[in-house]
């Protein structure tokens, strides 16, 4: 069932949302169900839709960016590289 | 099995047993919704049908034949109406504002139907919780001595915050309420806002415990009537008595746990109340009240396999309203998940040696299969 549009391969997408998922240990599920929309806010932002390939690009950098923010809270410095 | 009607739709008994005529044609059963066919006269009651359960889904069955089925029908009505708040009028003239201790939902509720399979937790918890919980009531309604087999029904989840601790809650009532719906005419979830329980006038607060158990009171004497107490973050009542004692609040907080244990420990008698507390602080607890509790579950953080369950059900989710495009079709987490992804990288990285990330990425995979 899976569409052969280049940048659409599901296995692609497995590993993506796989590796993810790895990265977002010791997040908890209210995060997570937010970071679907804190990724396309920071990085994707267009009305058109993306490929599921690139969402889960965003995701893992979100994931990130919600590491480094609890981290910059936890030592009371400042936010990093631009996130509020 | 279960199967939301439409409101003044014919009896309960009827629906159901076309509703089990209906399903004889089926030839195997799995997870999600059916849908019926427009021509089936059962189309115009039912709302949604679903498949909620499948035996023991502990040992991770995913498709259930027909004459291994033992179909448990559940038919009910989505209720509409909106929580009530409960207002309990200041007392005459001393210009003290309402409070509002509670609030007060109808079950089963439309807005609570998706929560319970929106919960993400270990395999088998929110079974093991219904089981709990629906076996204690059914206890108690049979009439089991109570002084020799003792059962509170009353369950504490903690964890750290952010878990589906209140949600899994309000999904249990919601749940309960299908569940039970041939032994309990009505459900209603009590929310207990426990903030709101201490009164800045000294004294007050032990008659708002008063009133508020006062109106619990009134709902728990309708027989047929299932309530569920929530009390969110039951810390802030518990843990007050312990700081009253060493003497930085004033000894009405004393007054107003003591007077909230008692009440439930009265409420204990009656069959048909079930208490659900959480905490994110298990250990700021009051002895007293962990004793009281009968299951404490403990509702971590999602493991891996938990994060990639709740990632793919938030992408479903975008392709379905089309905010990612083409819509794919991503496997559920399996256990050979892994070593395909770890087949399919390895051909990637074979393919272009110098991309770095695919290297990064393949040493990652290998090290997740080592790990199983």
């Amino acid at each position: 069932m899976a569409c052969q549009v280049p940048g659409s391969n599901t296995n692609e997408v497995e590993a993506g949302l796989l590796a993810a998922a790895e990265q977002a240990k010791g997040l908890s599920g209210r995060t997570l169900r937010k970071l679907p929309f804190l990724a396309h806010a920071t990085y994707l932002q267009s009305t058109e839709p993306c490929t599921a390939a690139e969402f889960t690009i965003a995701l893992q950098s979100s994931i990130a960016d919600e590491h480094a923010s609890r981290k910059a809270l936890s030592m009371g410095g400042p936010a990093v590289e631009g996130i509020s | 099995m279960e199967v939301a009607v439409r409101q003044s739709a014919q009896p309960a008994e009827i629906i159901r047993q076309h509703v089990l005529a209906f399903l004889q044609s089926e030839a195997q059963f799995s997870l999600g919704s059916l849908e019926l066919p427009s021509d089936n006269p059962l189309a115009t009651y039912v709302e949604i049908m679903e498949v909620t359960q499948l035996g023991t889904t502990r040992n991770g069955a995913t498709l259930v034949s027909f004459w291994q089925a033992d179909l448990k029908v559940h038919v009910f009505t989505l209720s509409d109406v909106p929580p009530e708040a409960d207002v309990i009028e200041a007392p005459d003239g001393d210009g003290g504002e309402d409070m509002s201790p509670c609030s007060q939902f109808i079950l089963p509720r439309r807005d609570f139907q998706g929560l319970w399979g929106s919960l993400v937790l270990e395999p088998g918890c929110k079974e093991r919780l219904v089981d709990f919980a629906s076996s204690s009531l059914h206890f108690a309604a049979a009439g089991v001595q109570p002084h020799v087999i003792s059962s509170n029904r009353m369950v504490l989840l903690h964890g750290p915050p952010g878990t589906g601790k209140t949600t899994l809650c309000k999904a249990l009532a919601q749940k309960l309420a299908v569940r039970l719906s041939h032994v309990y005419e009505g459900a209603v979830l009590v929310e207990i806002h426990s903030h709101s329980l201490f009164s800045k006038w000294f004294s007050e607060s032990g008659k708002l415990v008063a009133r508020l158990f006062e109106h619990i009171q009134e709902l728990v004497d309708d027989e047929s009537c299932m309530v569920c107490l929530l009390i969110d973050e039951v810390e802030s009542l518990t843990s007050a008595r312990s700081s009253a004692a060493s003497g930085s609040e004033p000894s009405d907080a004393v007054r107003v746990v003591n007077a909230i244990l008692t009440q439930l420990d009265r409420l204990k008698r009656f069959p048909n109340v079930l208490t659900l507390c959480t905490t994110n602080l298990a250990s700021s607890i009051d002895a007293a009240f962990v004793d009281r509790a009968d299951i404490k579950a403990f509702i971590g953080l999602p493991p891996t396999a938990g994060c990639y369950t709740i990632l793919r059900d938030c992408m479903e989710e975008l392709m379905r309203v089309g905010l990612v495009a083409p819509p794919l079709e991503i496997a559920p987490v399996r256990r050979d998940l892994h070593v395909l992804l770890f087949a399919a990288f390895c051909a990637r990285a074979l393919a272009q040696c110098n991309d770095t990330l695919s290297i990064i990425w393949l040493v990652r995979y290998r090290a997740l299969i080592l790990m199983r």
